[in-house]
């Protein structure tokens, strides 16, 4: 087995602050690794030191065997991945087709592959009829939708997706589940962040948790999961399954108090 | 409705001031607090001033300078309700009643709050206490038939008010679009600017005529004075006769400009007094100067019409927000839905023909010309790329109108080229704007840069090459006019257009190295930096100014050719020319050399520069 991404070490520093602390990362070529975490626990900056948009403080990284962070190498890696960051890469004041002709041309793809890839990527994604507005019109799950659309365009071998879920709806998030898994059914290897854990069961093949900025699980979803339930298990693992149940003063009277609707 | 939720919408507004200046910096910050205080102060003041002032100085002017004053008084609160109605729509939050509308109030509540809350800024704290302090001297001075001067304030204010209200109600539902949103700020700004420049266009309209007159007056005076000394110097005259008759010819000149003056005067007054019956924020103005003539009619006729004009503002506004609100309104298409029904179309031609995102040069590289038609379309639809051509837009306006007035200054013979130098140096001062902040309108579209697999120096390229159609275009339409006020030869044509190529090339230079060192982001549609700090403005401006050294080697090889001319009689070689075209290829030369290390700068620096423009916007 190859590896797809592996870090050795790898440290983000914000001041004082530790995003991301010796994190050692393996994924597999040929899996999706769904990368679990709770809010702020430095998934998004491990992408991004991953995707080469974030320099790390220390440590070391290795994608599809080269390194992000050396110039020569970083080209080469960017040619073979596809990305939807944290924040988007999309320009505002340019349509769906514009953008994916944009992307589509930085890869050196011929125009007739990129139209029919544009034509059947938004036809799939259900962006055809909306083609024609400009992204900043675009509602925050069609944004998603269109920047996936552009990391899948170029056919790469390796896909980062920060979020990709969020803000999509039913269909749409069935249709890139479909996608997802029969493109690592090929061979080509899916990192993921997500908060849904209904959908990490569904697509990863791997898991692996952060939490407070340290890896603190890695492992095959199988195997995660054994006699028990991945929320139980994340619970478990990120420090708070045995959190007691909270409590607001006003909502436990029996009684309406002040501020009531009477 | 009542006093605790006014009093509630009250201190949101005014949090959310304070909290928009605080984003902008402790400067700002405090720059603003600093303001607020003394306009308090000055509203305190102003009241008492106006009366004292009033009691001391009306008794002696005339029912037209109180209307003067009184327009002074106009102009300046219109003027700054503009600026603070410009900053207001740029900050949206502020003028949206959705907000409001979940809470524990009706919407005919929540509209009249919202209103009455608008009424509560620094224009009206400071113009109400001025108005009524004039008001009361004018009673005190002239009467108490100058009490009705009272209600007519509360009339204009509440027609003002209400206008606005109304205005910025159709705004914000124009705005609700957001591809439309920038496009109104954009107009909004235009509109501002453009009005803020008819005093000037004005002025440029008249002065010629008046200025002809008087130039005419004087050569008639100095063509008779010569005759007549000429006539005492071939000893016609006597000295005294000549003594006399000059003095007279003095007298007779005093007079005629009096007259002509007194003409100007009269045919201004008559102007203005129509520009204030007409226009109702002069009928303010109007009803003090009729009040004081002796007649109330006029005044109260004021009154009724602001008062109308108010309420029925305000009561179309209420009535287009109930509409809105309850679904009973005609949409407007916008410009996605109409192109939308275009599409059909552009699907057959899309199969033949390679749309603009499409194209090819053959001299480019395919990420250069990717970068370079994207970052193009995306500028060409920024409106704070637009926002920045204001600028150059007057200055044509105001030049075509020098031309048609004949008021361009006589260039000597021969320096024809230094002005078309000049011309090119206004340019690249213009274009700066553009090319010092390449990535600043990106914002999260940089990310894009980052993780596009390409050499950094094909995206400086790509985006250099994006603002050459902006200012090729703009240096067309400005040489066309150079060549219509100052014609010049072919090889002055050839050597201006290297001078302008060299300029834009170097600013590219430049350009690129500050928008690497010193990115700036800008607020979407508003062309608003985020946060500037000491250093990068320093640095802009620094740059800005020394804009005319990048045209300093032309203006020397134009020296060159000029004194072989006049010194040495050789006019016959165009040194101007094949100097300028030998520099251009040296420049581009250095633009290729140092694009390299400069690609090299960037994938240094992106990650910082993606931090900086999206630190803030995101």
């Amino acid at each position: 087995m190859t590896f797809a991404i592996k870090t050795s070490q790898l440290t983000r520093m914000f001041g004082d602050f530790g995003a991301v602390k010796e994190v050692n990362l393996t994924v597999d070529t040929g899996t999706v690794y769904g990368f679990l975490g709770p809010n702020g626990a430095g998934k998004s900056t491990t992408i991004k030191m991953l995707t080469g948009i974030l320099a790390p403080t220390q440590g070391s990284i290795s994608v599809l065997g080269l390194n992000p962070w050396k110039p020569a190498e970083a080209i080469e890696i960017k040619r073979r991945i596809g990305v939807v960051p944290e924040g988007l890469a999309l320009f505002e004041n340019l349509t769906a087709r514009e953008y994916l002709t944009f992307v589509g041309r930085m890869f050196l793809l011929a125009r007739d592959t990129i139209r029919q890839r544009s034509e059947e990527l938004l036809n799939v994604l259900n962006l055809e009829g909306v083609d024609k507005k400009l992204t900043l019109e675009y509602s925050h799950g069609m944004k998603k939708k269109l920047a996936f659309a552009g990391a899948l365009l170029p056919n790469p071998d390796l896909l980062f997706l920060d979020e990709p879920f969020e803000g999509v709806d039913a269909v749409t998030s069935r249709v890139i589940r479909d996608l997802l898994t029969n493109y690592a059914a090929r061979g080509s290897t899916v990192f993921v962040t997500s908060h849904v854990l209904e959908i990490v069961e569904r697509i990863c093949t791997h898991v692996g948790i952060i939490a407070k900025g340290e890896l603190v699980e890695q492992t095959s979803l199988a195997e995660l999961r054994s006699g028990s339930s991945l929320e139980q298990r994340f619970l478990e693992k990120v420090g708070s399954a045995d959190a007691e149940a909270q409590h607001l003063s006003w909502l436990d009277d029996a009684q309406p108090t002040e501020g009531s609707p009477s | 409705m009542n006093l605790e939720h006014l009093k509630a919408i009250l201190w949101l507004r005014w949090r959310l001031s304070v909290n928009q200046s605080r984003k902008a910096g402790s400067f700002n910050f405090v720059l603003m607090m600093i303001l607020v205080c003394s306009t308090l102060v000055l509203a305190a003041l102003s009241c008492f001033l106006a009366i004292g002032l009033g009691i001391f100085l009306l008794p002696k002017a005339t029912p037209y300078t109180v209307m003067i004053v009184w327009d002074v008084i106009i102009v300046v609160f219109l003027f700054s309700w503009s600026i603070s109605l410009l900053i207001e729509i740029q900050r949206m939050e502020l003028l949206s009643l959705e907000k409001l509308l979940h809470l524990p109030m009706s919407l005919k509540d929540a509209f009249f709050l919202n209103y009455l809350s608008s009424l509560i800024c620094l224009n009206i704290v400071c113009f109400f206490p001025a108005a009524m302090g004039l008001c009361i001297a004018m009673t005190i001075t002239f009467g108490p038939k100058m009490l009705i001067l009272i209600p007519i304030v509360l009339s204009f204010i509440l027609m003002l008010t209400a206008i606005t209200y109304q205005f910025r109600g159709w705004l914000a539902s124009l705005m609700s679009d957001k591809r439309r949103q920038r496009t109104v700020m954009m107009m909004f700004t235009f509109g501002f600017i453009a009005l803020s420049q008819v005093p000037n266009i004005v002025i440029q309209l008249t002065l010629p005529g008046t200025h002809k007159a008087e130039q005419q007056r004087v050569q008639e005076q100095a063509t008779k004075s010569q005759e007549l000394t000429d006539s005492f110097n071939r000893r016609e005259i006597t000295k005294e006769e000549y003594d006399r008759r000059l003095a007279n010819m003095t007298e007779a000149f005093k007079q005629r400009k009096k007259d002509a003056e007194q003409a100007s005067q009269a045919s201004l007054e008559k102007y203005l007094t129509l520009a204030n019956q007409i226009l109702p924020v002069g009928w303010l103005p109007y009803s003090s100067k009729s009040l004081l003539s002796g007649s109330i009619w006029p005044a109260a006729l004021c009154l009724l019409g602001m008062t109308i004009i108010g309420t029925a503002s305000l009561w179309r506004s209420y009535k287009s927000t109930i509409d809105h609100y309850t679904g009973n309104v005609k949409t407007i298409p916008s410009k996605a839905t109409a192109s939308a029904q275009a599409t059909v179309k552009l699907e057959a031609s899309r199969s033949t023909k390679p749309s603009f995102m499409e194209r090819k040069f053959p001299w480019l590289s395919e990420h250069a010309t990717a970068i370079g038609l994207c970052s193009f379309r995306n500028l060409m639809r920024a409106p704070e790329a637009k926002m920045l051509l204001i600028g150059p837009m007057m200055l044509g306006i105001m030049f075509v109108l020098m031309i048609f007035t004949n008021r361009t200054p006589k260039i000597p013979s021969g320096l024809e080229p230094l002005v078309w130098l000049a011309g090119i140096c206004i340019l690249t001062f213009m274009c700066l704007m553009l090319v010092l902040n390449m990535f600043g309108m990106d914002r999260g579209g940089f990310r894009c840069f980052i993780l596009m697999p390409t050499a950094r120096s094909e995206v400086l390229l790509g985006k250099n090459i994006s603002m050459l159609p902006i200012v090729g275009g703009i240096a067309i339409l400005g040489g066309m006019g150079l060549l219509y006020v100052t014609p010049i030869g072919v090889f002055s044509i050839v050597a201006s257009s290297c001078q302008m190529l060299i300029a834009f090339t170097m600013a590219s230079i430049v350009g690129n190295w500050v928008s690497i060192q010193f990115p700036i982001a800008i607020i979407p549609g508003s062309g608003k930096p985020v946060q500037v700090n000491v250093v990068t403005m320093l640095v802009q401006m620094v740059v800005m100014m020394s804009c005319p050294l990048f045209i300093f080697p032309g203006a020397l090889f134009f020296g060159i050719e000029w004194a072989l001319r006049y010194f040495l009689s050789i006019g016959y070689l165009p040194v101007y020319a094949v100097l300028s075209i030998i520099e251009l290829w040296l420049v581009c030369k250095l633009y290729l050399y140092v694009l390299q290390r400069q690609g090299r700068l960037l994938q240094m620096r992106e990650t910082r520069i993606l931090e900086l423009l999206t630190a803030n916007s995101e």
